[in-house]
């Protein structure tokens, strides 16, 4: 077998391995607390049971009418499995994105818990792709200024913005945009719902002017660094022997920028972007409840706040598969781009 | 001898450090956090164990800025003060007291305070509390009977009264200022009463007030024939309040940032320290066993770094405990997998050279191998790529409390923050509840990062050029 399909196969294989190990550990918290309530469940009701119709039982009867309710309750529960079938089974559906019903939600005319994520999770995707695309794309241009003048006033400031911008939780720094843009300035409003009254252009124009906050604080949080490792990646491709060499050959400096640097440095930087991207995605969602934008990271809040427990683990179990997912397609684009890289030696760091 | 040289590189490290000018300052930072948080307990006693407490704050004033504020505006309002001193006498029939208050601000204080204790014997005292103003008018804000409990032989009182906010005195100032001014019935604002009692009595004192400046009273007289009045104290809640001002109930913003401080320190240091030790032990028992044991090794490690830290910790908190150090924890057993996998690399390297194999073949034993040869070399590696990973630990943590999911027993910089976002905080504009306990994140994450990057530097000198 050639390296590189091996690569891909181990790897699609460590990614479901994964998988699989992440979604039996969050079934085993979910299960051991579902027992505890559960178990608070049986006795209760038997015990009410006991007092509404124990009354003219003798003490024999009300034993065995007690170990009898008490034995239905627990099959009734599903408590009499063992404890790892229950675990297997849980992860089995969410697996399967069996998610159930919500206890209390009920959103674009459908109460089953993947309705109400199919429902929101576009509207993540659209605030949080459109951000990468400017964060990621304003990144590279201005990781290649700093890179052309190592050492320069930009290349310093950045390094310092850089590093500022990654110890900022991203949802406080919406609170400082609210603070700034909605309460001192007044521009934007600081809830992105209710989402227009309008249609056609008219409401489209009014999403974006709900998104513009969201939108500019992810990508002021993330272009920073962005840029950073952009420029670090390409200050290593431009001491490479070739690029003298071209130097020397009197080649234009633009093109062995544009031309040379900037293709060798494409796959780390889009890989590097990738992984960056999901690594802030929790950050991301709570960025969303920050300003209401009604996403995942809204949803997750609400269904937290009301107690809806098959929601909110749909929405834990939902991100898991799309990270899980994500890391498998950068560390995949890796090899691609990359045939050098070898099972064993990981994707870029 | 074992760590003879691990000493000596970490000398020559430090050496190299003070070349390193970001990174000095991230220590200092570390250090100064560090001093911080191992203090607080003396700085603010009462904060952590009362934060959620309504009673313990209700004399500060809410939503106050911090103190230096004061000279940066142009408008200052009022600062806040306690009176202890009063003038008093007192007759057979009444015990009078007076609290002197001299007003020379822009902006009123937001509420008046008033605590008074003593006895009576038998006749439950009336108390009448007027506030009467430099140019003579006076205000009746608060007529009532004082109630005591019995001691035997005699009752005893103390009483706390709130002055101008509540409703009844609301509407008695407003009919105070419409004698001047006709105002809208019904229409009464808390702020434009306030407001009115310490402005010039015109004809604009609800629409367009001037500050009346001059000496104001509190008068308490106690109506009653043996009353005994033993103590009694004024608070003039001010616009000001401490180093970092206070959030809506009045909770001391500087007291709270504190105890942020230590557990943000605690996590810092924690993080770090857990994910140096996993990830040199996981890493180092790889690449040294080799063979089966490091492919599988690896496979499991992979499998970790699949795990996505933010999902995993919500169940958790949700479902299993909120509490803080099983989070850090959590944190910590999580975060050592990327570096791990990186020390393994270069432990295979290391292993490969000559002089391990020398002294391999003059019989060192293995752990001689890993303490001697091994682990000088990455130490520092594992010590600057564990400070990089505090940033996100804290970051994480405080994003629980955003979610509902914090630990509700101790003050964190997260739960200050989730308590400004649930209380409008940044949409009433008190930026330094928003400001200031992100600060504290930020700046954690700053030292370690920069700390953790001028370590690195001096290791691996080829990023120096840039």
């Amino acid at each position: 077998m050639p390296a590189s399909s091996k690569y891909f196969v181990v790897r699609t294989l460590s990614a479901v391995a994964t998988l699989v190990v992440v979604m039996v550990l969050l079934s085993g918290i979910f299960i051991s607390m579902a027992d505890e309530q559960l178990e608070t469940t049986v006795r209760e009701t038997v015990s009410q049971e006991v007092e509404q119709y124990g009354a003219d039982m003798t003490e024999e009867e009300l034993e065995n009418f007690r170990e009898r309710r008490e034995e239905e309750l627990r099959s009734h529960y599903g408590l009499d499995d063992p404890a790892w079938r229950r675990v297997m089974s849980n992860a089995y559906n969410a697996l399967t994105l069996n998610f159930g019903t919500s206890y209390m939600m009920d959103i674009g005319g459908s109460n089953y818990v993947i309705d109400i994520i199919m429902h929101r999770l576009p509207r993540t995707i659209l605030l949080f792709t459109t951000a990468a695309v400017i964060y990621v794309i304003l990144g590279i241009i201005i990781g290649l200024k700093a890179a052309q003048v190592a050492g320069g006033k930009l290349d310093k400031f950045l390094s310092f913005f850089g590093i500022s911008a990654s110890s900022m939780p991203m949802w406080w720094v919406g609170m400082i945009v609210i603070l700034i843009f909605s309460y001192e300035l007044g521009w934007f409003p600081s809830r992105a719902t209710p989402f227009p009254d309008a249609e056609g252009l008219e409401f489209y124009l009014g999403v974006l002017h709900r998104m513009a906050l969201p939108l500019g604080t992810i990508v002021f949080v993330l272009f920073g660094a962005r840029a950073w490792a952009t420029r670090n990646i390409l200050t290593d491709v431009l001491q490479d022997d070739y690029i003298m060499a071209a130097r020397a050959k009197g080649v234009p400096e633009s093109k062995v920028m544009y031309g040379h640097a900037l293709k060798t440095a494409a796959p780390p930087v889009v890989t590097s972007a990738l992984l960056a991207l999901l690594m802030s995605v929790g950050g991301a969602m709570i960025t969303e409840v920050v300003f209401r934008w009604p996403g995942m990271g809204m949803l997750l809040y609400d269904a937290i706040m009301m107690n809806d427990v098959p929601v909110m683990t749909g929405v834990v179990f939902i991100t898991t598969f799309l990270y899980i997912f994500g890391y498998l397609v950068a560390d995949l684009l890796y090899g691609v781009f990359d045939p050098r890289v070898e099972l064993g030696s990981g994707g870029p760091k | 001898m074992r760590f003879e040289g691990i000493k000596r590189k970490i000398k020559s490290i430090l050496t190299e450090l003070k070349r390193e000018k970001i990174g000095i300052i991230g220590f200092a930072i570390i250090i100064s956090l560090l001093v911080i948080g191992f203090l607080t307990p003396w700085i603010a006693p009462e904060a952590n164990a009362h934060w959620g407490d309504p009673y313990e704050w209700r004399d500060h004033p809410q939503g106050a800025a911090p103190s230096w504020v004061r000279y940066l505006s142009r408008e200052p309002g009022a600062e806040h003060l306690e009176l202890e001193e009063y003038r008093s006498y007192s007759t057979g029939a009444y015990s009078d007291i007076t609290f002197e208050y001299d007003y020379s601000y822009e902006e009123p204080p937001s509420e008046i305070v008033t605590y008074i204790e003593g006895e009576y014997e038998e006749d439950r005292p009336m108390i009448i509390i007027e506030l009467i103003r430099p140019d003579g008018e006076s205000i009746e804000l608060e007529v009532e009977t004082i109630e005591g409990s019995d001691e035997g032989g005699g009752y005893k009182f103390n009483d706390r009264f709130t002055l101008l906010r509540d409703r009844e005195q609301v509407e008695e100032i407003y009919r105070f200022a419409e004698s001047f001014e006709e105002g809208e019935i019904g229409g009464e604002s808390t702020s434009a009463a306030v407001r009115a009692v310490f402005s010039e009595a015109s004809d604009s004192i609800l629409s367009d007030p001037d500050p009346l400046h001059g000496e104001y009273k509190i008068r308490l007289r106690l109506i009653s024939e043996d009353v005994n009045v033993s103590n009694s104290r004024a608070i003039f809640k001010g616009r000001y309040y401490g180093f970092m001002g206070t959030d809506t109930r009045g909770r001391d913003v500087a007291g709270g940032w504190a105890w942020g401080a230590r557990y943000g320190i605690i996590l810092g240091v924690t993080v770090a320290t857990l994910t140096v030790v996993i990830s040199l032990v996981y890493g180092m028992t790889s690449a040294y066993h080799g063979g089966w044991v490091d492919e599988l090794m690896q496979r499991i490690n992979e499998t970790i770094m699949g795990i996505p830290t933010f999902p995993l910790l919500v169940v958790i908190a949700y479902m299993w405990t909120r509490s803080y150090y099983v989070i850090i924890l959590v944190l910590g057993l999580l975060f050592w997998r990327g570096i791990a996998k990186n020390i393994r690399a270069r432990g295979l390297q290391i292993r490969q050279n000559t002089y391990v194999e020398a002294s391999e073949s003059l019989g060192a034993s293995g752990r001689r191998i890993i303490t001697k040869h091994m682990v000088p070399q990455m130490l520092p590696y594992a010590l600057a790529e564990g400070a990089l990973m505090v940033p996100g630990a804290i970051i994480a943590a405080a994003g629980l409390n955003v979610l509902g999911l914090g630990d509700p027993t101790i003050v964190t910089w997260g739960r200050m923050l989730s308590e400004a976002h649930s209380a409008g905080a940044a949409l009433s504009g008190m930026w330094w509840w928003v400001i200031l306990p992100g600060l504290g994140i930020t700046l954690v994450g700053f030292a370690f990062i920069s700390a953790g990057m001028a370590v690195e530097r001096i290791i691996n000198p080829k990023m120096k050029q840039g």
